[in-house]
């Protein structure tokens, strides 16, 4: 019975490595609005590209040797994709100058974004400041960044968001929504956005 | 120096979060097992565990986002991001089960710096939603 089962054991490890136990990677049609895309198979040690998969629906095994691009089959992952947490949705308010007072039109951004809150499992928002381009980069830095964490906290004590779910970040000049040359006033710039997720 | 403490206080270390659990589903943090619920916060070297049948949706405050399969052991490596710049980097290392990604802006905005390692092989995502499978 002993020599049995040492005599079994050589060909089970054969059987492990012949199984190819290295996986794939699979790349998916983009979600509506997102392009494809690509991944790129590096070298494990000095990182070199190996190959890319740049195409919806084809897999390529990891095996260490070339990378082929193979159809895969539809739905093949549509279990796991239904996990998949849908995108973050973004809504920008407007204060008046200044001040913590909404603007006209953004009390009904707001009212969507904290709708939104209640439709998401686990939800969390990210509030982020945005200036203008008057004044220098690091300054708007830490102007946007102060504005985040006002709006948040008067959101906060307004009881209408949990801080244990709000974080606070400031993107000064960075992500303007209107382009524009440096040190040019631009109210449509300065702005708060909220990313709930 | 702003970028350096952007993050809400107290929460400095947080790098994502989980949206949704469905089976057995652990957050495995040095030696504790936390049960992974909706909502819970996510710190760099975590690792997702699920058990069969078990499933994980998970939110990165890049706006990347996981869906980890059953039976997986997902580590979240490293991650960095600088929500001021948005210049950044990761790697997630799946050491088995499946993992489908949608990248975010650490991909967009930063060439090659979202990686996922898996036992045999080491990738790059170039955007934007792919799954690594590892028997």
């Amino acid at each position: 019975m002993r020599s049995a089962v040492k005599g079994l054991a050589p060909i089970a490890l054969v059987l492990l490595l012949g199984g190819c136990a290295s996986g794939h990677v699979a790349l998916l049609p983009g979600e509506p609005g997102s392009p494809v895309g690509a991944v790129a198979v590096l070298d494990a040690e000095t990182e070199a590209e190996r190959g890319v998969i740049d195409h919806e629906n084809t897999r390529a095994v990891l095996s260490g040797g070339a990378v082929k691009p193979r159809p895969l089959k539809a739905d093949r992952y549509a279990a796991l994709t239904s996990m998949m947490p849908p995108p973050e949705h973004h809504y920008i308010i407007y204060f008046l100058e200044g001040s913590t007072t909404l603007a006209p039109g953004s009390e009904e951004v707001l009212n969507q974004m904290f709708k939104e809150i209640t439709l998401r499992s686990g939800a969390e928002v990210q509030i982020i400041g945005h200036t203008d381009t008057v004044g220098s980069e690091a300054d708007n830095d830490a102007l946007s960044l102060k504005r985040a964490a006002e709006i948040r906290d008067v959101l906060v004590s307004m009881g209408r968001l949990d801080l244990s779910i709000a974080r606070s970040t400031g993107r000064g000049e960075r992500a303007l929504l209107v382009a524009t040359d440096d040190d040019v006033a631009e109210p449509r710039n300065r702005r708060v956005e909220i990313v709930v997720r | 120096m702003i970028a350096a403490c952007v993050s809400t206080p107290g929460a400095a270390a947080e790098i994502g979060r989980i949206k949704t659990v469905v089976g057995p589903a652990n957050v495995m943090r040095g030696a504790t097992a936390l049960p992974a619920k909706p909502g819970q916060t996510l710190d760099v070297k975590d690792v997702l565990t699920t058990g069969k049948d078990g499933r994980i949706g998970v939110t990165f405050i890049d706006n990347s986002r996981f869906a980890v399969g059953p039976n997986a052991r997902v580590s979240l490596a490293q991650f960095e991001f600088d929500e001021t710049t948005h210049k950044g980097r990761s790697l997630t290392q799946v050491d088995r089960g499946s993992l489908a990604i949608v990248s975010g802006q650490i991909a967009k905005e930063n060439r090659d710096a979202m990686k996922v390692r898996t036992p045999t092989s080491l990738l790059a995502a170039r955007g934007t939603r792919f799954v690594v499978d590892v028997p």
